[in-house]
């Protein structure tokens, strides 16, 4: 086929507009599943997953058979939990469940798993994981660590704005980042002492508008950075996390 | 003799589905353009139109070939490919002055409003409707241009009788005054202001507010500037680095306001072409759809 | 006869169309090595045209790589964007920071006239001067204003 081989050589864009045509000539069931496959594969291989999924959604046809149309479900979900859209992902899952109980896999469960991961529900998150394993991985559950029972320790943006409003350079120690924290001192120090010297000096002006003036900015800028160095300390984290869960699942799914 | 007309025909229809994939009916290239039009995919619109083997079809399937993909580049935004396939179709087709009128507006909106007019020119409008419209554009063009006498003679020619761009008639005529009415202001007289007293450049250039914006961060540091100057003297630290930055804030705001009058100019410019060009898109869109 | 080359020609046509084969491997692999994060998510500079690196010089020469001026002034805004501005940590309404702008401007129009455009931009970066932005220049996907050193040529 025209489309195959143009996928085989990795013009895919030119292939999916094929397939799109094999779909538009709408010739038989068999042509047309063969058509929205080669169109996902292109689709996927340049990670249009978003429109992989939308693609899915608006050409899989009640017409298909079941073994068929569970597979396009499937991909579906996997397009979407590509395209970073955990909450669709999350939905179809459940409406597959709800809808097809039939089609329930272990690929679907895993996305699950991950796509709650993301959003942060864990403690739903871990409900699935101990199904997940107990169905599918029941010789092995004994040995396995279950890694929620360690949930990564998230730190307050909040406590982290109050440290630094009142002791400055805290709130960026506490995010863990120490030269920070001194370069914050330092700056916030030298601001206060220029402005007394030159108080001190009678350079009234220069004491209030570049004294002062430079430490306000400072001391409130050293407010949201804390709260901002807190972000990317929590986001890291989670990520550390989910990235664990993520490579349990998925080597223990390839040994299968 | 039976068995082997019988094995050929075997033979054809095994081999089908191997060509049916690969058909080159123009008239179904077109259909799927359609279809992928509707669903917004042009760019996919756009491949299957340039992949068509123009050696295999007709003189009158070509100019449908070019309408199509002019079509399809324009909706891509891709003006000026646009305009060079809208150009490429014959007046014998249907689409023809839908075609010109398409990518005499594309060149006008891309800046080259010359090749726009000679377009215009070209056109021989058989009805009053289509020599108003004509009119029209050619109008918008002399107000893009900036030709306030052609406008003028052009502006003889409305009615105000057609539906489809009444309502645009009368609007780029209200932007023609408000052109004619823009004062323009002297580069020279904003420095001079902001040497003067910073930030009066800028308001004198239209920007009142950066005007303010400027004026106190620069008399802040003409005050530092100064007590440093009276505590130390000239020769302190502190005089050196406030008296630096107030030279540098103070010479990049007469800078500023000479360029401000330009930017001012550019953005009323800006802002008007856009206006212009928007009215002359409604009665394209409204006539040849 | 005739019922036989019908089943072998219902046979080759289904032979001859491939089935999607369900690759678990393949899309596990795909979701292993999916990352939705990146380095350039937790920097300080985001977006096209902002960097905290070096700016480099548009002349090549050893002179005007390594003469004071450039040292100096190369020293100073690696200084201000990695140590000075995270601990200013202010929201920049414009498209491309004040400190970007100033590498851009000295870029584009040369050392003299970048020092005082960039100066300008400083002095347009508060909440006074940006009552005075026009709508058409607010980026509508990401809020923030189209300001680059071309404007002012």
């Amino acid at each position: 086929m025209f489309a195959d081989s143009l996928y085989k050589t990795g013009k895919y864009f030119e292939a999916s507009v094929w397939y799109e045509r094999m779909l538009y000539n709408n010739s038989n069931i068999q042509s047309n599943y063969t058509a929205i496959v080669g169109k996902l594969k292109c689709l996927k291989k340049q990670q249009q997953y978003q429109q992989a999924a939308d693609f899915i959604k608006r050409t899989n046809d009640n017409e298909f058979p079941d073994s068929i149309r569970s597979q396009l479900l499937y991909q579906q979900v996997l397009c979407l939990y590509l395209a970073a859209n955990f909450e669709s992902c999350i939905s179809q899952i459940k409406q597959i469940n709800y809808l097809y109980p039939q089609f329930n896999n272990m690929m679907l469960q895993l996305l699950q798993i991950l796509s709650l991961n993301e959003l942060k529900r864990w403690s739903e998150a871990s409900r699935q994981y101990e199904n997940f394993i107990r169905n599918y991985f029941p010789a092995d559950s004994a040995i396995i660590q279950n890694p929620y029972n360690h949930l990564p320790k998230l730190k307050s943006e909040n406590t982290a704005q109050w440290l630094s409003t009142f002791l400055p350079g805290a709130g960026e120690l506490y995010a863990g980042k120490p030269f920070e924290a001194l370069a914050s001192i330092v700056f916030q120090g030298a601001a206060v002492y220029y402005g007394i010297i030159s108080w001190q000096e009678k350079y009234y002006f220069s004491a209030w508008f570049v004294g002062a003036g430079l430490f306000a900015s400072f001391h409130n800028g050293g407010v949201r950075r804390s709260e901002k160095l807190v972000q990317i300390y929590n986001k890291k984290q989670v990520m550390r996390f989910n990235e664990k869960v993520k490579n349990q699942l998925t080597d223990l799914m390839s040994k299968e | 003799m039976k068995n082997s007309y019988f094995t050929l025909n075997i033979l054809i229809l095994f081999l089908l589905p191997f060509f049916s994939s690969a058909q080159n009916n123009f008239s179904n290239d077109i259909k799927f353009v359609q279809y992928l039009a509707d669903k917004e995919m042009y760019k996919e619109a756009v491949y299957v139109l340039q992949n068509v083997d123009t050696n295999k079809i007709s003189f009158n399937q070509k100019d449908t070939l070019h309408y199509q993909l002019g079509w399809m580049l324009y909706n891509l935004k891709e003006l000026e490919p646009s305009a060079n396939n809208l150009l490429k179709v014959s007046n014998q087709n249907n689409y023809y002055l839908k075609s010109r009128n398409f990518a005499a507006y594309n060149f006008a909106y891309l800046g080259h409003t010359d090749s726009a007019k000679n377009i215009y020119d070209s056109i021989e409008s058989k009805d009053s409707v289509l020599r108003e419209l004509k009119n029209f554009e050619l109008a918008g063009i002399a107000l893009l241009e900036r030709d306030t006498a052609k406008f003028s003679k052009l502006q003889h020619n409305f009615t105000y009788s057609s539906y489809t761009f009444a309502n645009e008639e009368k609007k780029i005529e209200q932007y023609y005054k408000e052109i004619s009415q823009f004062k323009h202001k002297s580069p020279f007289l904003a420095g001079l202001y902001s040497a003067v007293l910073p930030g009066a450049g800028k308001f004198y250039a239209g920007k009142k507010m950066q005007a303010i914006g400027a004026f106190l961060p620069i008399i802040s540091t003409a005050i530092l500037t100064y007590e440093a100057y009276r505590k130390g003297g000239v020769s302190s630290a502190r005089f050196i680095t406030y008296g630096s930055v107030f030279t540098i804030f103070y010479v990049s705001n007469i800078w500023s306001s000479v360029i401000a009058v330009k930017v001012r100019n550019n953005d009323f410019n800006k802002n008007y072409n856009n206006k212009i060009l928007f009215s002359m898109h409604i009665p394209l869109r409204n006539f040849f759809n | 006869m005739k019922n036989k080359i019908l089943i072998l020609l219902i046979a080759m046509l289904f032979f001859g169309c491939k089935l999607f084969a369900q690759n678990n491997a393949e899309d596990l692999q795909l979701i292993k090595s999916k990352q939705f994060t990146s380095a350039n998510d937790f920097s300080y500079y985001h977006g096209e045209g902002n960097d905290q690196h070096v700016f480099k010089t548009h002349d090549k020469s050893v002179i005007a790589k390594y003469n004071p001026v450039t040292l100096t002034l190369q020293g100073a805004m690696l200084f201000y964007q990695n140590i000075i501005s995270p601990q200013l940590s202010r929201e920049c309404p414009y498209e491309i920071t004040c400190s970007n702008f100033c590498k851009q401007s000295i870029k584009e129009f040369g050392i003299v006239k970048g020092i005082f455009i960039g100066a300008d931009r400083v002095l347009r970066c508060n909440r006074i001067s940006l009552t005075d932005i026009k709508p058409w220049d607010i980026n509508e996907k990401t809020g923030k204003i189209y300001d680059p050193p071309i404007k002012y040529r």
